[in-house]
């Protein structure tokens, strides 16, 4: 399901089957030219990942809004921001709720954060159309899809 | 004198072209849309009936194979190619069937053979379809696997990128 009006509207039909939740968080960058040319590559791979799996557990998994922050930000002010939605997301109820990243800054933070961070290593740069970088993508993209599952047995 | 007058157009006469015009152009205006929404579906109906090949007949086989093929999609006038999946495969009749991944009851995707042997299956809630897509009672799908509207064409299979229900499957 994503936030859309036509999937919330069997969202709201059919609460009881969808369980899980996924919110991406996704930084982004102004003051730097390099940072930029990063991180707005990384949003769109991030774009890619979270349709697919979106797509291959419509039916029980809730794909939100990106969580967006400025790279340069210190991310502990973000800790407190992000456990209160994921309060209200746990409230619907959800009973899994994903945090989905490139930004290797969470890393550290994965206790403190009230949803279970997966962090992935990102691509760098590379041609999205090539038949390589989507086959590494798509071994990912079924890692994260096995992740969870587990959560649900 | 009365060369004069003939060569004069008379209020009346003024008055008829001129809303004859205006009324013509007003009416071409009202009527020119109703054609166009009476015409769409046909102009429609030819783009969304384009037929993909997917694979060679005689690669076909019992057990069902996922192929994938990427059609164009519109949604709203934002364009963008997408890629479909099918199971493809003959049935116990010996006819071809190309079913869509798509789960009837929340649109996860189904796997072939993953849970159980000859049977799809859907990793959301553990939903069950036979070895012909029929959805297995008891299970929280609803009906059968929809079904891609095929072609064969001198050997190679072509689907259509519409799927739809299967009555008395």
């Amino acid at each position: 399901m994503k936030y859309i009006e036509e999937d919330i509207k069997m969202y709201i039909a059919e609460k009881e089957y969808i369980d899980t939740a996924i919110i991406p968080l996704v930084p982004y960058a102004i003051d730097d030219d390099q940072e930029m040319i990063l991180t707005s590559f990384q949003q769109e791979l991030m774009t890619l990942y979270s349709h697919q799996l979106e797509q291959r557990l419509k039916g029980r998994l809730f794909l939100f809004p990106v969580y967006t922050y400025l790279n340069n930000s210190l991310i502990e002010n973000e800790i407190d921001r992000i456990n209160q939605l994921i309060d209200e997301v746990k409230k619907q109820p959800f009973n899994e709720v994903f945090l989905l990243t490139f930004d290797k800054q969470w890393r550290k933070h994965g206790t403190s954060l009230k949803g279970e961070l997966v962090w992935l290593p990102a691509i760098k740069n590379g041609n999205l159309q090539s038949n390589e970088v989507r086959e590494v993508i798509q071994s990912q993209i079924i890692d994260i899809e096995e992740l969870i599952k587990e959560s649900w047995s | 004198m009365s060369n004069k007058k003939n060569n004069q157009v008379s209020r009346r006469q003024f008055l008829n072209y001129t809303l004859t015009g205006v009324g013509g152009f007003m009416g071409a205006a009202l009527i020119a849309p109703m054609v166009g929404f009476a015409v769409d579906p046909l102009l429609k109906g030819e783009k969304s009936g384009d037929f993909v090949y997917v694979l060679d007949v005689d690669e076909i086989t019992e057990t069902p194979q996922k192929v994938s093929f990427q059609v164009d999609q519109t949604d709203g006038w934002y364009e963008s190619k997408v890629e479909k999946n099918a199971f493809v495969f003959y049935d116990s009749n010996g006819d071809i069937l190309a079913l869509s991944p798509v789960c009837t009851h929340l649109g996860c995707t189904v796997d072939w053979a993953t849970e159980k042997e000859n049977e799809f299956f859907c990793p959301c809630h553990d939903g069950r379809y036979n070895a012909e897509g029929e959805n297995i009672a008891g299970t929280p799908p609803t009906e059968p696997l929809h079904e891609y509207t095929f072609k064969v064409e001198e050997g190679k299979l072509y689907l259509s990128p519409e799927t739809h229900a299967r009555g008395g499957a």
